[in-house]
């Protein structure tokens, strides 16, 4: 339970930093959303680090945001990860890579 | 199929929702905080790429420092000059603002200057050369979110110096503006620069919006269309100057 919590701890943070980037350095090239695809798309359909991922990737946007609605980034990537894995878990097999911290 | 079931999706969702909506009952208080938090390491690296984009000053303050501080000096010498001339001229009482961050998938960018330091909202925001940036949208305690002329939600009232004709230039968002309403009969040109007129009452006249880059002339519109090419770069911007005084 408590490596559970600093897994996620350590996922806001690096969530974090991506939004530094991306924010500051990086102002016209949607790191986060490329990352959230590709950790999605990569990882072990069983795992939830997919999900906390494109949950923690979504809020940051919205706090970022102004013109949009508060929480419709957070819900749609969160939806887009489900319906990854569904689709990966029932449809569709790929390789996965196992490096990937499991959550 | 352990993981995914339909308890389990709902159970994620309620959670994501729960967290979300407690989210935005303090949503300006941590937008505020972690701006506030992290104004100096997002100025860094907003600098990082205005700096380099601006000059190759700061490449060659490895080699040199005294030159380096030199350039440096010049520069601010530069700006302040700008900014004299400004003021003498139309009496503007401006906040010298620092620009952090751009946020992601809006044309909105964030400045270090907040409720603290007087700006209001619909405060116009201009840079060192008098070309405007866009408007306050949204003011935090410690920092201040401006929308740029090039978002969707900015429509401008303009004004074509070389021919006085009167036109309007809306926001595209990824730092277009398009050029509408420019009557048939006008002689505009590609290459014209157009001003704020005091039309739509929303900014002053005679601040510098854009360059025309094209025009269209369709026979089935009613009116002119085009593209204006925005006079700031996004790039070189790392100070604006937002206007206290406008009416």
């Amino acid at each position: 339970m408590i490596s559970k919590i600093l897994k996620i701890f350590l996922l806001i943070f690096f969530w974090f930093f991506i939004l530094l980037l991306e924010t500051s350095l990086l102002n016209s090239f949607n790191l986060m959303l490329l990352l959230v695809i590709i950790i999605n798309l990569i990882e072990d359909p069983e795992s939830n680090l997919g999900i906390v991922s494109a949950f923690l990737a979504g809020i940051l946007i919205d706090f970022n945001t102004t013109t949009y609605e508060f929480g419709i980034f957070s819900l749609s990537f969160v939806i887009f990860s489900l319906s990854v894995k569904i689709i990966l878990i029932k449809f569709l097999k790929i390789p996965y890579v196992s490096w990937l911290p499991k959550i | 199929m352990k993981t995914f079931n339909l308890k389990r999706i709902v159970f994620l969702l309620l959670i994501a929702l729960a967290i979300i909506f407690v989210c935005s009952l303090f949503k300006d208080q941590i937008k505020n905080g972690m701006q506030n938090s992290f104004s100096g390491v997002k100025s860094f690296f907003w600098n990082l790429t205005t700096r380099d984009s601006k000059s190759c000053n700061f490449n060659e303050a490895s080699y040199d420092i005294k030159l380096s501080r030199l350039s440096l000096l010049e520069e601010e010498n530069v700006l302040l000059k700008e900014i004299i001339g400004i003021s003498l001229h139309e009496d503007y009482v401006f906040e010298i603002a620092g620009v952090t961050q751009k946020n992601i998938l809006e044309d909105v960018i964030a400045v270090n200057k907040g409720e603290k330091d007087g700006i209001k909202e619909g405060m116009p925001v201009l840079t060192s050369e008098k070309a405007l940036v866009g408007k306050v949208f949204k003011t935090y305690p410690d920092y201040s979110e401006i929308l740029l002329i090039t978002s969707k939600k900015s429509v401008i009232d303009i004004k074509i110096i070389s021919e006085g004709d009167y036109a309007i230039a809306k926001g595209e968002d990824n730092l277009k503006i398009a050029l509408d309403s420019l009557e048939k009969k006008s002689l505009v040109k590609e290459g014209d620069v157009c001003i704020t007129s005091s039309l739509g009452g929303h900014y002053e006249e005679g601040l510098l919006v854009g360059k025309i880059s094209s025009i269209t002339n369709l026979a089935s519109e009613v009116f002119k269309t085009g593209s204006i090419e925005p006079f700031f770069n996004l790039n070189d911007l790392d100070k604006v100057l937002i206007i206290k005084n406008d009416k």
